[in-house]
């Protein structure tokens, strides 16, 4: 066995274990610690799950809701796959497009997930120092010119800063047609509409262009796994031939097809969601505290999780400290339920406020 | 004694945060510790006209969960999760003979004696429910509305097929709520003007039109009038079918002229629903037995504090669904 031992470690060094974000025991409504939708999926999404149950001695049929998808999108069908969760996708680049001789380019942090499929390839990290939250992108073209790939996750995680359309084709342009790059918009379905990217538009000027997508958060089926890449029907073709042909569950396929159904649903929570994250970062302004400005459905805040840790476990709260992310001295808040927001501020303000401490008796302060 | 940060209204109706004092509980009483507390339409009507009230500085509220701190008869557990019973019967009456919502002299928590939106209130152990403890308490501050609506839907024993919804605040929406949970496939459509209200319940899969000429209202089995605007009974009597029922459960304050004849040809029942009987321990089990249901429905939610500036800006535009505080 040693001899194995030694093959594993050598194979996973530098590898970075997952730390999930932690619920505290109690109701999951508490758990902002990883983006998830705090409303749940819609009705017809429960329906569908339920219906679909029945079924699942069949193998799944994709085809309905992948043209369906595409059609939504903008694009034709031979620019989409369906992946099991968008993470999938990172694993079906990482076979195609790295090897041992290539470069991988990546933010500073970034998400663990790209890190990992890089390191399994064999392939030489390059790390990019985010500039205040935000990509550096001249950073990132220069370090991409004798790359394999780049992966721009916009809204970043855990900055939550996102990338403007203008930005991004500037920076595109300056990219070698040889090298993919990897848009992660997991999160752009909280942006502003300035953020919002002509996808159709952009892959048809940029073939090396793969936009990558998921169902999990502001379509709320993070538990049944469902993602997708957009790109030229080239590149969907080669990681089309690299997936597993049924590795998109009957269960996905249902609850997918519903989403695209759930669309009141969809405006409704988004909505919430994005007055949820103007009413936090409104209160951090008001206590002084410094963020990153958020296009997501979560905010980045420079607070030690140590300092409130304490207030946070008796509040039955989790968040995400930044130690998790590489960003010590951080934490990323998940925009939850509106009740459970109005208790994380409070517990802000006893913490933060200097005019929180002796008003008892007074009138109006807080 | 103890004191308690409270929502404070004046008679010259000025709202601040102040401190109340608190007596001591004694034999069927309890201190509750409140966790919660929701705004309803009454509340606003209090805060503009201070209608009602029968102790100043009055301290409104009458939906709240919260946690049992003293009972000195032990009539709850220290560490019990309640709700509150917002009727507050006379106990005299011929009325509160029959059920204590036909009272002749009713009042309500939080205008009888103070009320939700402070840190802690004394309450007659016999206005209490115990909350089930599967149920967040964040929930469970809707369980007093849920019974106004639960008690407006028991009035009519058959849906029908098609029921009409008129107004889409927090009664509306549970309203609607109870119906899709009892009835799934009943074609509920809602006429509101507030677009967000319209989006929750196209949300809930009903059609939401923002008045009738706009929408393609089909004639309705049942019609809930949860709005009370000018001539909405009127409006009630056109659009339902002949045979059909009427229930009022919104407090309309303008008079209006209906022709009785039209009550009368269409073979009509009206009902009127005031407050609740017996749903509110029902109320706390279907929000136990269906969460996800219920939880977009609160819409706002801020600490105490936020609540003189909240309120204020409420009684010029209402929000999208419920509003509730944590004292
Ligand atoms: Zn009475």
């Amino acid at each position: 066995m040693s001899g194995l031992s030694e093959k594993l470690a050598a194979r996973l060094a530098g590898v970075p274990a997952y730390v999930p974000g932690s619920a505290l025991p109690g109701a999951l409504s508490r758990k902002l610690s990883s983006n998830e939708a705090a409303l749940g999926p819609s009705p017809q999404i429960v329906a569908a799950l339920q219906a679909a149950a029945g079924a699942v001695n069949r193998y799944p049929e994709e085809a309905e809701l992948h043209d369906r998808l595409a059609h939504r999108v903008g694009v034709a069908p031979e620019q989409l796959l369906l992946t099991n969760g968008s993470d999938e996708l990172c694993s079906l680049v990482s076979a195609l497009f790295l090897g041992p001789e290539d470069k991988s380019v990546l933010g500073d942090p970034s998400y663990a997930i790209d890190v990992k499929v890089s390191l399994f390839a064999g392939s030489q990290l390059v790390r990019v120092p985010l500039i205040s939250g935000a990509h550096d992108l001249p950073g990132m073209a220069a370090a991409a010119v004798d790359a394999a790939v780049v992966w721009l996750p916009t809204p970043h995680n855990p900055t939550g800063v996102s990338i403007r359309p203008a930005e991004l084709r500037e920076f595109l342009a300056t990219v070698p047609s040889s090298c993919l790059v990897v848009v992660d918009e997991a999160y752009a379905g909280y942006a502003d509409a300035e953020y919002v990217i002509d996808v159709a538009g952009l892959i048809s000027e940029f073939p090396n262009v793969l936009i990558q997508r998921t169902f999990s958060k502001d379509w709320a089926i993070a538990g049944v796994r469902l993602g997708y890449g957009i790109g030229s029907s080239e590149v969907i073709d080669a990681l089309r031939r690299a997936r597993a042909p049924f590795s998109v569950s009957g269960l996905a396929v249902a609850a997918g097809m519903a989403a695209l159904d759930s669309t009141a649903w969809h405006r409704m929570t988004v909505d919430r969601a994005r007055e949820g994250r103007e009413l936090l970062q409104a209160e951090l302004d008001r206590l002084g505290i410094d963020y990153l400005p958020s296009q997501a459905n979560f905010v980045f805040a420079r607070i030690s999780h140590p300092q409130i840790a304490s207030r946070l476990i008796s509040a039955g709260i989790s968040v995400r400290p930044g130690e998790n992310l590489g960003m010590p001295g951080w934490v990323r808040i998940t925009i939850g339920w509106a009740p459970i927001m109005a208790e994380l501020r409070s517990l802000l303000r006893a913490e933060f406020s200097t005019s929180a401490v002796g008003t008892k008796g007074n009138q109006g302060e807080l | 004694m103890s004191s308690s940060r409270a929502l404070i209204l004046t008679e010259s109706l000025e709202l601040s945060i102040g401190v109340r004092e608190v007596a001591d509980p004694g034999v069927g009483e309890a201190l509750v510790r409140i966790e919660w507390a929701g705004i309803c339409g009454s509340d606003l009507h209090v805060l503009r006209t201070g209608d009602w009230v029968r102790v100043w500085p009055a301290t409104p509220g009458h939906e709240f969960v919260g946690v049992v701190e003293q009972c000195p008869g032990a009539e709850f557990t220290i560490g019990t999760r309640v709700v509150v019973d917002s009727r507050v019967p006379c106990g005299a009456c011929d009325g509160c003979a029959r059920a204590a919502n036909q009272c002749e002299s009713i009042g309500w928590v939080g205008e009888v004696f103070p009320g939700g939106l402070q840190e802690r209130a004394l309450i007659p152990t016999d206005l209490l429910v115990e909350v089930p403890a599967s149920l967040e308490p964040e929930l469970a501050v809707l369980a007093e509305p849920l019974a106004v609506a639960l008690h407006a839907v028991n009035k009519v024993p058959d849906l029908g097929a098609e029921v009409l919804i008129l107004g889409y605040g927090p009664i509306g929406m549970l309203v609607h709520a109870e119906i899709a949970l009892r009835r799934p496939e009943i074609r509920v459509t809602v006429v509101d003007p507030s677009p967000p209200r319209r989006g929750i319940a196209a949300a809930f899969g009903a059609v939401a039109v923002a008045n009738y000429v706009d929408g393609d209202i089909a004639k309705a089995d049942v019609v809930f009038d949860a709005a009370g605007y000018p001539n909405a009974l009127r409006d009630s009597i056109e659009w339902v079918r002949n045979g059909g029922a009427i229930v009022i459960v919104a407090l309309g304050h303008a008079a209006e002229s209906i022709l009785p004849a039209h009550v009368a040809e269409k073979g009509l029942r009206i009902h009127g629903a005031n407050g609740f009987a017996d749903e509110l321990p029902v109320a706390l089990t279907k929000l136990a037995a269906s969460p996800e249901r219920f939880r977009a429905l609160i819409t706002d939610a801020y600490p105490l504090a936020d609540a003189p500036e909240v309120l204020r800006a409420m009684l010029h535009e209402p929000a999208a669904g419920k509003v509730v505080f944590r004292p």
